[in-house]
């Protein structure tokens, strides 16, 4: 068993020194964050650089506000909130790129990722909300499957390195994040914001 | 909609068959829409990038975090501080001190002179030998020629400061509040031997044909050359032995044939009562973290902590809220940060009250706890 509170304990004295202006500490969340981050910003930005260089102008961000940040939890946040309106602004000055050979469905892919962005900002519960959501659908996993999972988010690993490890193939590996987004996807049509569920007073 | 599909256009590896299909589905109705929304969304805030070590390193190195600004107001308030504090001890002169600050004092020769280091700069015995420079804080031992007799020198550093020696042979050691060391102004031909009590962090000159021995209490620390730190305060019942670099071999005044071995990143811990002797690999950044003035806390008990504080900042404390030893603290803090700030940053992570007075700290449950 692992100490939670002590974890939590060293976090927040970690955090004290980052507020303080610990170049160290910013290292130490760059290397936490950056993948979650970038890959956030690859899921809407087609180029990986771009994507990549948002992802670095957040942590930019982050380290000019960090005497506006007020509890380590908030940091993740503060990440996705810079990185999700910089991705907004980049899309809506982007023009469509020719990724498909039909043009209609590069239009209607570009207006859904704007439309999920903006859907993102005016919700500004989602993230915690969706973590907590997230977190309890992965305890709900099958153990394998629950494993293959955390070592991908949480871990960073590709799916080639946890195919290694488990010594199974690359195409479990997939079949085992397939069937875990079948089971998020099921998990998620509960999922709606704590205002909305409270304006619904029999959902089953 | 298949979620094998869905999950390929999630990770950009869908076709732009599977994608028409997608985008299909999704214009079949609002409710196929909302879903691929909460979906995505989620899929956004749980992916990571495949990004690895060099390409994140570099990343990193490439954000330039700027200096800090000049902010007067900075200056202004430490100017405040500084005449407050001025006040104080102007205010505090008349009562008596608990624990008084003492001198930093150099015996030598079965105390037949006493010298108080910090109130000279250069050391000479009566005849008026050179034996040693100060500057710095820093003691500096000139090698004597061997046509001199040896005089036996004793340091002792009192709490709330430390103390670097450079030794006759070049070696270096650090000395940690509320610590002696005992050694010869020119060491023998066979050996360079020391006693330390307290704390010292020692860097050795390389010498093959004269072992540098460091006796702590009823261990023996004998090494070539290397650097490592000895851990042997009176009160403590264990001498540890932590190495970081090169290799020393440890004996216990009972055993002085059986040696045990240490490798870099080991600590050795001697047991004072029963004479054990054991080795660990252990986190020597942490044993030597006091001599870049931090205190490293890796699960540390609260009660070696308040040891490490008395020590260091030379102050008595009076635990009136005993469940606070039970508490066991993880993070680094800059010792030069004093006192106060130190319980501050402490106390953010497990509220206790504190009065600090004449160097007599008393600790409190803190009055605004819940039950």
């Amino acid at each position: 068993m692992s100490t939670p509170s002590s974890d939590n304990k060293s976090e927040y004295l970690l955090f004290l020194q980052f507020k303080k202006g610990s170049e160290k500490v910013f290292t130490h969340y760059f290397n936490s964050y950056f993948r979650a981050v970038a890959g956030f910003c690859e899921q809407f930005i087609d180029d990986k650089e771009t994507a990549r260089g948002i992802a670095q102008e957040a942590f930019v961000n982050l380290w000019l506000n960090k005497e506006k940040i007020e509890k380590p939890g908030g940091i993740p946040s503060f990440l996705y909130t810079s990185a999700r309106s910089k991705c907004l602004n980049e899309l809506k000055h982007l023009k469509v790129v020719r990724k498909y050979h039909n043009e209609t469905l590069a239009k209607k892919e570009h207006a859904l990722n704007l439309e999920v962005l903006e859907g993102m900002e005016r919700d500004s519960l989602s993230f915690q909300e969706l973590e907590k959501t997230i977190n309890q659908f992965i305890e709900e996993l099958p153990l394998q499957t629950r494993t293959i999972f955390k070592m991908k988010r949480f871990e960073n690993k590709k799916n080639s390195e946890i195919a290694d490890e488990l010594n199974i193939s690359v195409k479990t590996v997939e079949a085992h994040m397939t069937k875990a987004l079948g089971i998020l996807r099921k998990s998620l049509s509960d999922y709606l914001p704590a205002t909305i569920v409270a304006l619904i007073p029999h959902l089953s | 909609m298949n979620s094998t599909i869905l999950y390929k256009y999630f990770n950009g590896e869908a076709t732009e068959e599977e994608t028409t299909l997608i985008f299909e589905w999704i214009d079949d109705s609002p409710q196929n829409k909302r879903q691929f929304i909460k979906l995505k969304t989620a899929f956004a805030y749980s992916t990571s990038a495949e990004v690895d070590q060099p390409e994140l390193d570099r990343r990193r190195s490439s954000i330039k975090l700027g200096k800090k600004q000049f902010r007067p107001w900075r200056y202004a308030a430490i100017f405040v501080l500084l005449i407050a504090s001025g006040i104080y001890y102007y205010s505090s002169q008349n009562k008596t001190s608990i624990t008084e600050q003492q001198p930093l004092v150099l015996q030598l020769e079965d105390a037949s002179e006493t010298i108080n280091i910090e109130q000279v700069t250069q050391i000479k015995t009566k005849e008026g030998i050179h034996l040693a420079n100060f500057s710095d804080n820093q003691l500096t031992y000139i090698e004597q020629p061997k046509s001199d007799a040896s005089v036996n020198q004793f340091i002792s550093v009192p709490y709330g400061k430390t103390l670097k020696i450079q030794l006759p042979d070049s070696s270096i050691v650090i000395l940690n509040a509320g610590s002696t060391l005992e050694f010869p102004s020119r060491f023998d031909t066979s050996k360079r031997q020391v006693t330390l009590t307290g704390e010292g962090f020692f860097d050795v000159t390389k010498n093959p044909s004269q072992p540098f021995i460091v006796l702590a209490k009823n261990l023996n620390v004998e090494v070539l050359g290397t650097r490592f730190n000895v851990q042997a305060y009176p009160e403590d019942r264990v001498v540890e032995t932590a190495l970081e670099e090169g290799s020393v071999s440890l004996s216990s005044a009972s055993e002085p044939n059986k040696n045990l071995l240490l490798i870099p990143g080991e600590l050795a811990t001697y047991m004072i009562n029963s004479g054990v002797l054991t080795k660990k690999t252990d986190n020597i950044q942490q044993k030597t973290a006091w001599t870049r003035g931090e205190l490293l806390l890796d699960n540390t008990a609260f009660t070696d902590i308040l040891k490490t504080l008395e020590r260091h900042y030379n102050i008595k404390t009076v635990n009136q809220y005993p469940e606070l030893e039970q508490e066991s603290f993880s993070g680094t803090v800059k010792l030069n940060l004093g006192i106060e700030q130190t319980l501050q940053l402490l106390k953010l992570d497990t509220d206790f009250d504190f009065t600090l007075n004449n160097n007599q700290l008393i600790l409190r449950r803190p009055s605004n706890t819940n039950p």
